[in-house]
């Protein structure tokens, strides 16, 4: 049977209106955690798989203890197993730690078939982690994918959406791909599904269940890259009201698209 | 923990440590603080705590010889035998970090019939050009192998990529090879001169700015997205020297079956420039004005609630909490006063112009470019403008 | 003097003529008052030359309120500030905010505030761009209020400016004024006064602890049969479950449903839900909120239990839980009304004499299945089409004619005539929380007790003796 493994984040709800533009205090109360919503669409591209075909669909996910919950929701939909990657020692981890991490924990786990990922987080919305797991694994790796062509015991072909083509792509397993949103909607979960989902427990992986067992090799010392620190951006928005006779307001207007436009 | 360590010592229980944190990862325990997992180490903690009381937690990991790695390589898109025009944007930011350094900029094409790059690269200051010649579609597999290749040949301090669908599949892949970092989306980029590059990135939806350094490893990786550089404009012919490259054996585990051109963009959520017309709009008739300003900058009209109510534009092409959400380039409101409903759909916008009557409309809130005045005058004018651009030779679709 | 604060209504402030019943009324003059001196300047002004004003708010109201029908508009959309917020000694919630404040923005400024546990202020009329004030005005209180009760619970102050251009903080609880032989609290002849006795230029909300735990459920009925009888379940059946509560339980006929998939294409919000099937034929959507995780399962338990016993699938439900997610379930069921509107509108563009025809009404006497099957046969009866859809506790549903010209437009109007008398001689409300405002007066003046109009027209003379607020209003 085919072997599916599903990587998800768990993302503050809001990205966007997080710090207060005057005090440029981060807003924190009423922050909900919820699943990264291009993550959803690879859970469905899994289960669309698994009622096709057939499949075993696990989720991975490092974070936190709270992160539990993202797992539950994947259960809810239809997710056979989930495993919450978490250790103090993960924590702090950039896109070479935290696909590090993740290789360990799915190698650890199954030899899978097929690795699917969402496009990017709300959170970070780097769309890289996905790529670096594949190299750890050294499998092929297939970004931007927009449909499942078909599925076959060897291999799987997709269509793959670059700027100026739609690709026609065949990928041998074991293999990774980076969904976008716009390959399935996702379901929601069902009632009895949602209830069920309460019921049923999360596997936890930490150091102790991984093949590399060597602390710097995670969290913050196995990261390469290095948050020096972080500042409001520059007011670059401009808020004057530009009041001018028509002929200058175009002129300004013009200014502006090409500036845009450059 | 590991990451940022609080002193409890000397913690004077201030808490601005906890309001500064983007991560929320600080609590407070009774009288002592902990950092929880959280925690990215980005040091807004350190920098706004009164005491003294938080440090960075040290790395242990071996350094590389960061001496054997000098230059900058620039990855040069190349499909159809096509150079990407961002490689002018990376080309023009990577001989500015190079002239601070005495490094050379060097490149690398992958692809189809590079051998035909040359003349379209031949009036840019690049010192050397890899050419590897392979098969014609972009395999992610396989031209990390060439692209490895060449980066272990020449061992660049820092390597500069697009911010493409090709470059952003490819980056990651690479930078995992070499187990080094990799900053996506950089909006400024500095070199320092222990050729340490300063990346800044918008983070949180851009409501932060991080600075990012990859402090021992090389190379350091950075993707810049499409048109935030700026193009270096091409001069004399230089004495590139062009290299042909070849890996034995390097070969893909995908295969490409077919690859047809991407259809035409459909509707006003894809569209990259939207012109919209609100209810300064006085008659149907006049909406032609706008759908030509829409199509002389290659963009499309879109409507608020209001016209689409009275039947003047079709219901698709509503924008709004009710309608669409859209995120152009650039979006023209005219007319457009700017209700919740409206603006909710249309703040994510990267450039809002307005034109509007009424000093007070909401719109000007939000608006970039704000324009108090007559649409009936400024259009006309604007579109008269646009006209002589395009006569001049100046493309603004 | 400071800036200029009134305009004379020019052909850009069309707009604000208007709200979404879609009346279009007049006005010689606007304002938009930024602060309390700013509406006193506009208010002597006004006073001077017998001027009479209609408060405006987010122009969100479905029944014409703030359609002004003379005078002068008072747009209160630029003050939207909060004014302070502050814990009583009981531990009571107060935030204080101006009333051109939005839901929208309320719901962002009390996640700002610092508090230790996230509060809320109950009432939630979905749509997220009407503002404090004009819920105040009209009582709007949304799906939530089968568990939240009235809107009038959760606002404990307001400073409001009476026609003489004084200012009186007036708060719960501190004065009474008799009304049909009952001593009706004076704050809320204020809240559901329609802009009729005074401008409410400041309000204090009380607000409650957000429930830790909320889940959203749509159960999906085969038969519309099945959907009624679970609805009267949902009333019969022990659901006291310590620790969680049903707050909302909304009925959704298929013809609405219907056009709320038909705008699916054309709003990006409502795209991320899953199609409704070709076989539904009606759906309930349920929201239980609650302070404990078990407490809250325990009725989801319970509720697909029943779903099963009303023979509706528990594997086909859909059910989500939290902010976010519930977010999208609530646009949903606001698409239903804004969808019925929409098709008013189109309609109206063939026929400019046709305006919504929506009921208000509630009877809480008998059983969902009766009530709607009534109102079902009546509307067949006369070979209309409609949407129905509303809250199921009350029997409180709206239900809208899609009349197809004049002739059924007229035929809707005399429905919804026999059906307020109906529903007033059986002691239901004729009008529930969308105001009766202008659109549905001639319906309220004919249905509502002689005695019950006498006693607003008499608080009316106490209150505005110059007869200065939102003329041509209810009475």
């Amino acid at each position: 049977m085919l072997k599916i493994a599903v990587c998800v984040k768990q993302v503050p709800a809001y990205s966007e209106g997080l710090m207060d533009p005057e005090t440029g205090v981060m807003i924190r109360a009423g922050l909900e955690s919820v699943l990264n919503v291009y993550d959803l669409p690879a859970i469905e591209t899994a289960l669309r798989i698994k009622e096709e075909a057939g499949a075993l669909v696990d989720v991975f996910t490092m974070g936190p203890a709270k992160a539990s919950a993202v797992l539950k929701e994947a259960y809810a939909m239809g997710a056979d197993r989930g495993y919450l990657v978490n250790d103090s020692c993960f924590s702090g981890a950039d896109v070479l730690a935290t696909s590090y991490t993740l290789m360990q924990a799915i190698q650890s786990t199954e030899d899978y078939h097929l690795i699917l990922c969402g496009r990017q987080t709300t959170d970070g919305d780097t769309a890289q982690v996905s790529g670096a797991i594949a190299k750890w694994l050294d499998i092929p790796h297939v970004n931007w994918v927009t449909e499942i062509l078909h599925v076959a015991h060897d291999s799987i072909t997709v269509r793959q959406a670059m700027e100026e083509e739609i690709v026609t792509v065949k990928a041998t397993y074991p293999c990774l791909l980076s969904v976008e949103r716009s390959i399935f909607l996702p379901r929601l979960p069902s009632l009895k599904g949602k209830i069920a989902a309460k019921k049923k427990d999360i596997n936890v992986l930490s150091l102790a269940d991984m093949e590399d067992q060597e602390e710097s090799h995670y969290g913050l010392t196995g990261s390469a890259t290095k948050v020096e620190k972080i500042f409001p951006p520059a007011k670059t928005a401009q808020r004057d009201i530009i009041q001018k006779d028509s002929q200058e307001a175009a002129n300004y207007i013009l200014e502006v698209i090409k500036k845009v436009n450059k | 923990m590991r990451n940022m360590i609080i002193n409890n010592e000397k913690c004077i229980l201030c808490e601005k440590c906890i309001e500064s944190c983007p991560f929320f990862a600080i609590q407070k325990n009774g009288d002592r603080l902990t950092i929880g997992e959280d925690c990215s180490a980005c040091g807004q903690c350190r920098e706004v705590c009164p005491a003294g009381a938080i440090k960075m937690g040290e790395s242990k990991k071996e350094a590389v010889n960061k001496e054997e790695w000098k230059h900058i390589l620039v990855y040069i898109e190349y499909r159809h035998e096509k150079v990407h025009p961002i490689t002018y944007q990376l080309i023009g930011k990577a001989s500015e970090l190079a002239a601070s350094s005495d490094d050379d900029v060097c490149g690398i094409v992958i692809g189809k019939n590079t051998a035909l790059a040359k003349n379209q690269l031949k009036h840019y200051p690049l010192k050397k050009v890899f050419l590897y010649e392979t098969e014609e579609h972009f395999k992610a597999d396989l031209y990390e192998k060439l692209f490895s290749n060449c980066i272990d040949k020449m061992k660049p301090s820092v390597v500069l990529m697009g911010g493409t669908a090709e470059g952003r599949s490819l980056a990651p892949r690479a930078a995992t090879a070499f187990r080094t970092g990799l900053t996506a989306d950089c909006t400024e980029l500095i070199l320092r001169d222990n050729r340490e590059l300063v990346q800044i990135r918008p983070a949180f939806g851009g409501n932060i700015m991080a600075q990012i350094v990859t402090p021992d490893t090389r190379p350091q990786f950075a993707t810049v997205r499409y048109n935030v550089m700026k193009p270096i404009e091409p001069d004399c012919e230089h004495e590139t020297e062009f290299i042909a490259e070849a890996v034995e054996g390097a070969y893909s585990k995908l295969t490409i079956l077919e690859a047809v051109p991407r259809p035409e963009r459909k509707g006003i959520a894809q569209q990259e420039i939207l012109v919209v017309a609100g209810k300064g709009v006085k008659k149907k008739e006049d909406l032609a004005m706008l759908e030509e300003l829409a199509v002389l900058l290659g963009g499309e009209l879109a409507s608020t609630r209001g016209v689409v109510e009275k039947g003047w534009v079709a219901s698709d092409k509503q924008i709004g909490l009710s309608g669409q959400t859209v995120r152009p380039k650039l979006l023209i409101a005219c007319g457009v006063s700017g209700s919740v409903q409206f603006m909710a759909g249309m703040s994510g916008a990267d450039n809002i112009i307005a034109i509007n009557t009424d000093a007070d409309a909401k719109i000007f809130h939000i608006a970039h470019y704000p324009v108090c005045g007559d649409l009936y005058e400024i259009v006309p004018e604007l579109i008269k403008g646009i006209k002589h651009s395009v006569r001049d030779g100046i493309h603004l679709a | 003097m400071g800036r200029q604060l009134i305009y004379p209504m020019e052909e850009r402030y069309q707009e604000y003529l208007s709200d979404e019943s879609k009346m279009v009324g007049k006005a010689d003059s606007i304002s938009f008052p930024e602060n309390e001196g700013e509406i006193l300047e506009i208010i002597a002004e006004m006073n001077a030359c017998h001027t009479p004003v209609t408060i405006q708010g987010g122009k969100t109201g479905i029944a014409g309120c703030a359609v002004p029908a003379r005078g002068h508009v008072l747009n209160l959309s630029h003050m939207n500030q909060v004014k302070a917020f502050n814990k009583t000694a009981q531990g009571e919630a107060l935030l204080k905010v101006e009333p051109g404040m939005t839901l929208l923005e309320l719901k962002k400024a009390i996640k700002k505030l610092k508090t230790e546990e996230e509060l809320f202020w109950p009432p939630d009329p979905t749509e997220s761009s009407s503002t404090v004030g004009g819920i105040a005005s009209c009582g709007a209180k949304g799906i939530c209020s089968r568990l939240y009760g009235d809107t009038r619970k959760y606002i404990q102050a307001a400073r409001v400016i009476q026609w003489d251009g004084s200012v009186k903080e007036i708060k719960r609880g501190e004065t009474t004024v008799s009304f049909l032989g009952r001593e009706k609290d004076l704050l809320d002849v204020y809240l559901g006064g329609e802009g009729m006795f005074g401008i409410l230029a400041e309000l204090t909300l009380r607000l409650e602890p957000r429930p830790k735990e909320m889940w959203g459920i749509s159960f999906f009925f085969e038969k519309k049969e099945d959907a009624f009888t679970f609805a009267d379940n949902l009333m019969t059946e022990d659901l006291q479950v310590e620790g969680a509560s049903i707050a909302a339980a909304e009925y959704m006929d298929r013809a609405t449903i219907d056009a709320i998939e038909e705008r699916k294409e054309m709003m990006t919000a409502l795209k991320e839900l899953p199609d409704v099937g070709a076989e539904v034929a009606a759906m309930i959507y349920i929201e239980i909120h609650g302070m404990e995780e078990e407490a809250v399962e325990e009725i989801a338990e319970i509720l697909m239990e029943l779903a099963v016993r009303c023979d509706s699938d528990p594997d086909r439900a859909w059910a989500v839980s939290g902010e976010t997610e519930i977010e999208k379930m609530r646009v949903f069921r606001h698409a239903a009304a804004e969808s019925a509107n929409l098709l008013i509108e189109k309609i109206r563009q063939r026929e400019p004499r046709i305006t919504k025809l929506g009921t208000d009404m509630s009877l809480d006497k008998e059983d969902f299945q009766s009530v709607i099957a009534k109102y079902e046969a009546d509307i067949a009866q006369e070979g209309l089409k409609a949407c129905i859809f509303g809250h199921i506790g009350g029997n409180h549903l709206h239900i809208n004619i899609l009349p197809e010209d004049y002739e059924e437009y007229e035929k809707g109007c005399k429905l919804f005539e026999a059906w307020a008398k109906e529903i007033a001689a059986q002691q239901g409300k004729v009008v529930t929380e969308h105001g009766v405002g202008k659109l549905k007066k001639p319906l309220f003046l004919q249905t509502a007790s002689k005695d019950c109009i006498e006693e607003i027209q008499r608080l009316k003379h106490t209150y505005d003796p110059a007869g200065m607020w939102n003329p041509e209003n209810m009475i």
